[in-house]
């Protein structure tokens, strides 16, 4: 856990947090692909809802994944003190108390589902606060430092927001918002286990139980080309369950014969050291292009109806 | 913690500086949630244009005119 840092006769770094680290906390990069998924399953749900209503909505999403982070920012100081690529966040780096960041994320979790209930409804406020709490507790406490399946549970907190965004408008959450789930479930573990083939040794020293880190290379390889296979027959079905447009099944399948062929190229991979691990590269790239042209397709199928 | 009044001139000022800004952030931030239940009591309170009404009651089949439970928001 994190404690203040104090140097003898002079003042607490605590005491000069400002408001950065308190944003910071809300770790707004990750952020930003929750929003898009969240707005796109928006647009794409059937019927209307009023532009600042779906502004909110938005919004409460984008606060809740925030105090998630913020939780998880908060319970996992000791890791991100010793792993360089989070080593100088507010908590580890001494610019925040521990108590103030999780007193901070649980009145947003608390605020964003309250506003989300009151000025939306009841449902989307239920499925958000199952996705703080599923992030929370079940990824960060429980399973993150125990599976090394422990990207794939994370998956599913990602994935909520999909189900959030889309019974902010309906009030429900039929087949398609489930298939738009299971996209970004089965995303999540050839987009991050491609990224910890390269920062292996980074996980390594942080004792987190990663693929690579606790069955090897190979089998992280193996696992990522069984997702990739997973991810591609999840996104081409709403096509044959006449839920989704041409625009859409194009891109689909052309981004997903792409997506296959870069997993392919990463099984075959023997790199063993991030330098040389380009296939690798490539794929953890690709994948966020693709999340971002499948869903921006299911909106332009939307509009082009 | 340590003493304030033990605090250099330093400190003292990089100290009044972030506490200025933290409070200058929290005051924005309370004016935005002013603004929102505002934007929120009115698009729920406030009944849309006829137009748009009739397009939300072609939307729900089940609500007729005889049975309209009024309008909720949306």
């Amino acid at each position: 856990m994190n404690q203040s840092t104090e140097m003898p006769g002079s003042a607490p770094m605590t005491a000069f947090a400002d408001w950065r680290d308190y944003f910071a906390l809300l770790k707004p990069r990750v952020m930003t692909l929750v929003i898009f998924t969240a707005a796109c399953a928006m647009i794409a749900a059937p019927g209307t809802l009023h532009p600042f209503l779906a502004f909110v909505s938005v919004l409460c999403v984008a606060v809740a994944a925030g105090a998630a982070g913020a939780l998880n920012q908060w319970y996992e100081a000791d890791i991100d003190a010793v792993m360089k690529r989070t080593a100088n966040r507010p908590l580890p780096a001494g610019r925040l108390a521990a108590h103030d960041a999780l007193s901070f994320g649980i009145i947003l979790s608390v605020g964003s589902v309250m506003v989300m209930g009151l000025a939306l409804n009841w449902v989307a406020a239920a499925w958000l606060a199952v996705s703080i709490g599923f992030y929370v507790v079940v990824y960060t406490m429980w399973l993150k430092r125990r599976t090394p399946q422990n990207i794939v549970i994370g998956g599913a907190a990602g994935a909520f927001p999909v189900l959030v965004g889309w019974a902010s408008v309906t009030g429900d959450t039929p087949m398609m918002a489930w298939i738009l789930f299971s996209i970004i479930f089965l995303w999540t573990p050839p987009h991050f286990w491609a990224l910890a083939l390269f920062m292996e040794a980074d996980y390594s020293k942080a004792g987190v139980p990663m693929l690579p880190v606790t069955h090897g290379l190979e089998a992280t390889r193996k696992q990522i080309l069984g997702y990739s296979v997973l991810l591609v027959l999840a996104s081409l079905l709403p096509m044959p369950l006449g839920l989704a447009g041409w625009a859409y099944g194009a891109t689909a399948l052309v981004m997903g014969v792409i997506f296959i062929v870069l997993a392919w190229r990463v099984y075959r991979s023997t790199a063993t050291v991030a330098v040389e691990m380009l296939p690798e590269k490539k794929l953890f790239k690709f994948s966020l292009l693709y999340l971002a042209f499948l869903f921006g397709a299911l909106v332009a199928d939307v509009w082009l109806a | 913690m340590s003493d304030p009044a033990n605090w250099s001139l330093a400190e003292k000022t990089a100290f009044e500086a972030r506490r200025r800004s933290r409070n200058i952030a929290l005051g924005i931030l309370l004016a935005a949630l002013t603004l929102l239940f505002f934007g929120v009591t009115m698009v729920r309170m406030v009944p849309p244009s006829g137009k748009v009404q009739a397009e939300l009651q072609a939307q729900r089949p089940g609500q007729n005119a005889g049975q309209s439970s009024g309008w909720d928001g949306r």
